[in-house]
C-alpha cells in the first residue's frame, strides 16, 4: 500500500511587493515528504526556506502552487480553517522561542489548548505532562524571564507538540544556544517525533545539524530545491 | 474556545497594565457619574416638584377670574375702518392696528363671576367643586365684653383646608352649623384681653362682623348721557362726580392748548365736588368663635394653592357660603360677582381639559397644573443637557480608551502574533480586546455609579439647603432619586460606549500579520 505523503508541495512559487518592483522568494519549488519523515531545510540567508516553512505553518498563502499537509490543501482553506489548522495539524518552534513573557511556562503551553476549546482542568494536566516529558516539571510556574535559553525552547517544544500535530515545524531552533544544549535539544525533539511519528521540517544553515538531525536533507538557493 | 478563557485573556491583559487600566477606568467612572447625577437629580427634582405640589392637591385646582377681552366681532366696523385712500395690504394692515387699540381701549368682561357663572362651572364634566374666594374688611366685635372694636381682614376658608389647617392651635370649623362659625387669629384674641396660652377659652363665644362695602361706580360718561338728566340715578351720579374728580387732577397733563387749559382748571375751580351721603352699604352678622389659628412664621408650611396667602394674614376665616352670602349682598357683587374662584378637578389628567372649557365660558382659567408643566418642561430640559454634557464626557473617556488600546495593541503586536501562529482565530483576537472595552466599562460604570449614590446624600444636603428656603416647605425624600432602569442603563451605557471604542483598536489587532510580528526581536 502506498503511504500518502505528509506533505506536498508542487510548483511553490511565492512574490512578495507585487507591482512595479516584484521581489520572486520561491520559484516554482516541489518536493513530497512521507509522515515520519525528517527534513532539514538548508540554505543560506534569502534562499527563500523561512517563507517555504510560514507557507507551510499556514501563515501566508503563496502566489501560485499547491501545498498539501495531511491531505488538506491549504489554498483552499478560508482564514478560519487556516486558523484550525494551525491549532491542530501543525506545531511551530522558533529560533527565538517566541514565549508569552507575561505568562508562565504552564499557561504557555496551555494556549494552544485555549484555542482549542479544551476544558480547564484538562488542559492544566496535559501542559503539566508536557512540561515533564521535557523534563522541565520543576519549572512550571515560573515566567520566560526566569528560564535558560534551553529551557525556553524545551517549553516551546512542550507548546507545539500539546495538541499533537503531524507536523512539525521547526525555524533555526537551536540557533541561540551552545552546542551542548542543542545536543539536548535535539535528542528531545528526536525522542518526540519518534514516539508520536511526526513530520518534522527544520530551516536550518547548519550543515553538521541537518545531518546529526534529519533523515532527508533538502537543499535551497535563490528560491529553488537544488538537492 | 471558551468565553471564560476569552475573558481570562482580556483580564490578564488588563491586569498588566495596571496603572493604564485604572487610568482609563477613572475616566469612565467619572463620565458615568455625571451621567447618574444628572439623570439622578432630574428625577429627583420632578419628582419632588410634583409630590409637594400632590400633597397640597394643588395639582387638580384651577383658578378662575374674570377674563376682560374684546372679541374680534365686537369691535365695531367704524372703528376698525381706516379712512383715505391706500393699497389693499396697508388696509389691511390698519385694519388690524385700530381692531387692537380698539380692544386695549375697551376691554369687556367676558363673563362675570356670578353665582351662575359658579353654576355653570359646576355643570361642567370632571368638575368637584367651586368655591369662590372671598375676602373684605370689615370691623368685629367681641359680644358681652368691654372691648374695642377691631378692623379684621375676613377671608373665606374651605373647612379643613391645608392653607390654614397647620396653624389651628384650637377648635376648627364643626361639621354641624358652618354657616355661623368663624376662626379666628390669635392676635385678634389677644386685642381683645386672651393673653394667656389658653386660647381655647374664646371658643363658643360670639362675635359680630360689620362690613362696610363701596357702591360701584359706572365706569362710562357715555352710560351718564344716554340717560335724561331726569333719570339719573344715585349710582349714576356717583360715576359723575367720580369722573370729573379724577378729570379734575389731570387737567394740567391733557393734551389740549393754553386756553382751553386756563378755562378747564376755572371751570373745575368752581365745581364742588361732594360724596353722596349713601355711598357705603353696610351688613352684619354674628358668629361664633369655632377655632383659632396662630399667627404665620417663616418656614411654616406654605401650600402652594391660589389664595391661600391671603389667609397669611386674615384675623377672621370664614366658611365660604357665609363670606359668599355676605359678599353678595352688595350691588357691585351681584353684577360683577367675585374677584376669583378655585375650582377642583377630579383629576390631574382632566386639569387641561376642563382649563379648556373654562376659557370657553369666557373665564380666565390659571392652574398650578399647566405651570408646572412649563417647569417641569424646563427641568426636562435642563437634564437633557446636562445628560449630554455627561455623555460628552463618556464619550472624551472613550476616545482616551481608543488611544490606550491601540498603543496597547501596538505593544502587544508579537504576543497577538504567536497567538495566531498558535491557532488563535482573528475572532477570537477581536474578542479579547471588545471583552477588555466591556470589562473597563462595566468596572468605570460600576464605580461611577456607586460614587453617585454615595454622593446623593450629601448631594441631597446641600440642595435641600438651597432648595428649602425658597419653598418654605420640607421636600419629602431625597432630591437623588436611583430608579431601576438609571441603575441597570448607566453601567450598560458605559459598557456600550467602551465596547464601541475598543472596536477600531480591535479590529486592527485581529489585522497583525503574525509573520511581521514574529521576525521581529
Amino acid at each position: 500500500m502506498v503511504q500518502s505523503p505528509a506533505i506536498e508541495v508542487v510548483d511553490l512559487v511565492k512574490v512578495y511587493g507585487g507591482g512595479v518592483h516584484p521581489v520572486p522568494v520561491l520559484r516554482g519549488v516541489s518536493f513530497a515528504l512521507q509522515p515520519g519523515e525528517r527534513v532539514a531545510l538548508l540554505g543560506k540567508s534569502g534562499s527563500g526556506k523561512s517563507t517555504l516553512l510560514n507557507l507551510l505553518g499556514g501563515l501566508d498563502r503563496p502566489t501560485s502552487g499547491k501545498i498539501s499537509v495531511a491531505g488538506q490543501e491549504l489554498s483552499a482553506l478560508d482564514p478560519h480553517q487556516q486558523a484550525a489548522y494551525r491549532l491542530s495539524t501543525v506545531g511551530m518552534i522558533f529560533q527565538s522561542y517566541n514565549l508569552i513573557g507575561s505568562r508562565t511556562a504552564l499557561e504557555n503551553v496551555e494556549l494552544p489548548m485555549i484555542f482549542a476549546g479544551r476544558p480547564a482542568g484538562e488542559r492544566r494536566e496535559t501542559a503539566r505532562l508536557a512540561l515533564e516529558s521535557v523534563g522541565l516539571a520543576h519549572r512550571i510556574e515560573h515566567r520566560p524571564n526566569q528560564l535558560s535559553g534551553g529551557e525556553h525552547q524545551r517549553v516551546a517544544i512542550a507548546r507545539a507538540l500539546v495538541n499533537r500535530p503531524t507536523v512539525l515545524l521547526a525555524d533555526e531552533p537551536t540557533g541561540n544556544l551552545d552546542s551542548s544544549t542543542a545536543q539536548e535539544i535535539l535528542a528531545l525533539l528526536s525522542v518526540h517525533l519518534e514516539r508520536h511519528g511526526t513530520t518534522l521540517v527544520m530551516v536550518t544553515h547548519d550543515e553538521d545539524l541537518a545531518t546529526r538531525a534529519a533523515t532527508r536533507i533538502v537543499r535551497m538557493q535563490d528560491g529553488l530545491v537544488v538537492g | 474556545m471558551r468565553f471564560r478563557d476569552l475573558a481570562a485573556f482580556a483580564l490578564s491583559a488588563l491586569r498588566q497594565q495596571k496603572v493604564r487600566t485604572m487610568l482609563t477606568v477613572i475616566g469612565v467612572m467619572v463620565g458615568t457619574f455625571t451621567l447618574v447625577m444628572s439623570l439622578s437629580i432630574g428625577r429627583g427634582v420632578d419628582h419632588a416638584i410634583l409630590s409637594l405640589f400632590r400633597d397640597a392637591d394643588a395639582l387638580r385646582k384651577i383658578e378662575v377670574r374674570t377674563r376682560f377681552e374684546t372679541r374680534e366681532e365686537d369691535v365695531p366696523a367704524a372703528a376698525k375702518t381706516p379712512t383715505g385712500v391706500m393699497s389693499d395690504a396697508k388696509r389691511k394692515r390698519l385694519e388690524a392696528a385700530l381692531s387692537k387699540r380698539f380692544k386695549g381701549a375697551s376691554p369687556t368682561e367676558l363673563a362675570p363671576l356670578t353665582p351662575e357663572t359658579l353654576l355653570k362651572v359646576q355643570g361642567l364634566n370632571h368638575v368637584q367643586a367651586v368655591q369662590p374666594s372671598v375676602s373684605f374688611n370689615g370691623k368685629a366685635e367681641l359680644l358681652g365684653a368691654d372691648t374695642p372694636e377691631e378692623s379684621v381682614e375676613v377671608v373665606s376658608a374651605t373647612p379643613g383646608s391645608p392653607d390654614y389647617r397647620d396653624r389651628l392651635i384650637a377648635g376648627g370649623f364643626g361639621e354641624a352649623n358652618q354657616y355661623n362659625s368663624v376662626i379666628v387669629h390669635e392676635y385678634l384674641l389677644y386685642r381683645w384681653g386672651f393673653e394667656g396660652d389658653d386660647v381655647g377659652a374664646a371658643i363658643g363665644r360670639k362675635i359680630r362682623i360689620k362690613s362696610e362695602f363701596r357702591r360701584s361706580a359706572a365706569p362710562s360718561l357715555l352710560a351718564i348721557l344716554k340717560h335724561s338728566e331726569a333719570h339719573l340715578s344715585d349710582d349714576d351720579l356717583e360715576s359723575i362726580r367720580s369722573f370729573l374728580t379724577r378729570l379734575k387732577g389731570m387737567v394740567p397733563f391733557l393734551p389740549i392748548s393754553v386756553s382751553e387749559r386756563t378755562a378747564a382748571t376755572k371751570l373745575f375751580q368752581n365745581l364742588r365736588l361732594s360724596p353722596p351721603k349713601d355711598n357705603f352699604e353696610n351688613f352684619e352678622d354674628e358668629f361664633t368663635i369655632s377655632g383659632v389659628v396662630r399667627q404665620f412664621m417663616d418656614g411654616d408650611p406654605n401650600p402652594p394653592n391660589p389664595n391661600a396667602w391671603r389667609l397669611h394674614h386674615a384675623e377672621v376665616i370664614m366658611p365660604p357660603q357665609a363670606a359668599a352670602s355676605i359678599y353678595l349682598r352688595t350691588t357691585w357683587a351681584r353684577d360683577h360677582g367675585f374677584e376669583n374662584a378655585v375650582v377642583t378637578v377630579d383629576d390631574e389628567a382632566h386639569v387641561k381639559s376642563v382649563a379648556k372649557e373654562l376659557e370657553k365660558l369666557g373665564l380666565y382659567a390659571s392652574s398650578l397644573a399647566q405651570i408646572i408643566d412649563t417647569v417641569r418642561m424646563n427641568l426636562l430640559l435642563i437634564t437633557i443637557a446636562t445628560t449630554f454634557v455627561a455623555v460628552v464626557a463618556l464619550t472624551v473617556a472613550a476616545l482616551g480608551i481608543t488611544n490606550t488600546m491601540i498603543m496597547s495593541v501596538l505593544e502587544r503586536t508579537r504576543e497577538i502574533g504567536i497567538i495566531k501562529a498558535l491557532g488563535a482565530r482573528n475572532g477570537q483576537i477581536q474578542a479579547i480586546f471588545l471583552i477588555e472595552g466591556v470589562l473597563i466599562g462595566l468596572l468605570g460604570g460600576l464605580l461611577g455609579l456607586a460614587l453617585a449614590y454615595l454622593a446623593s446624600f450629601p448631594g441631597d444636603r446641600i440642595a435641600k439647603a438651597i432648595m428649602e428656603p425658597q419653598t418654605h416647605t420640607p421636600i419629602p425624600g431625597s432630591i437623588f432619586i436611583f430608579p431601576a432602569w438609571l441603575v441597570l442603563g448607566a453601567p450598560l451605557i458605559a459598557c456600550l460606549i467602551t465596547t464601541l471604542a475598543a472596536v477600531y483598536p480591535a479590529r486592527r489587532a485581529s489585522r497583525v500579520d503574525p509573520i511581521t510580528s514574529l521576525r521581529h526581536e
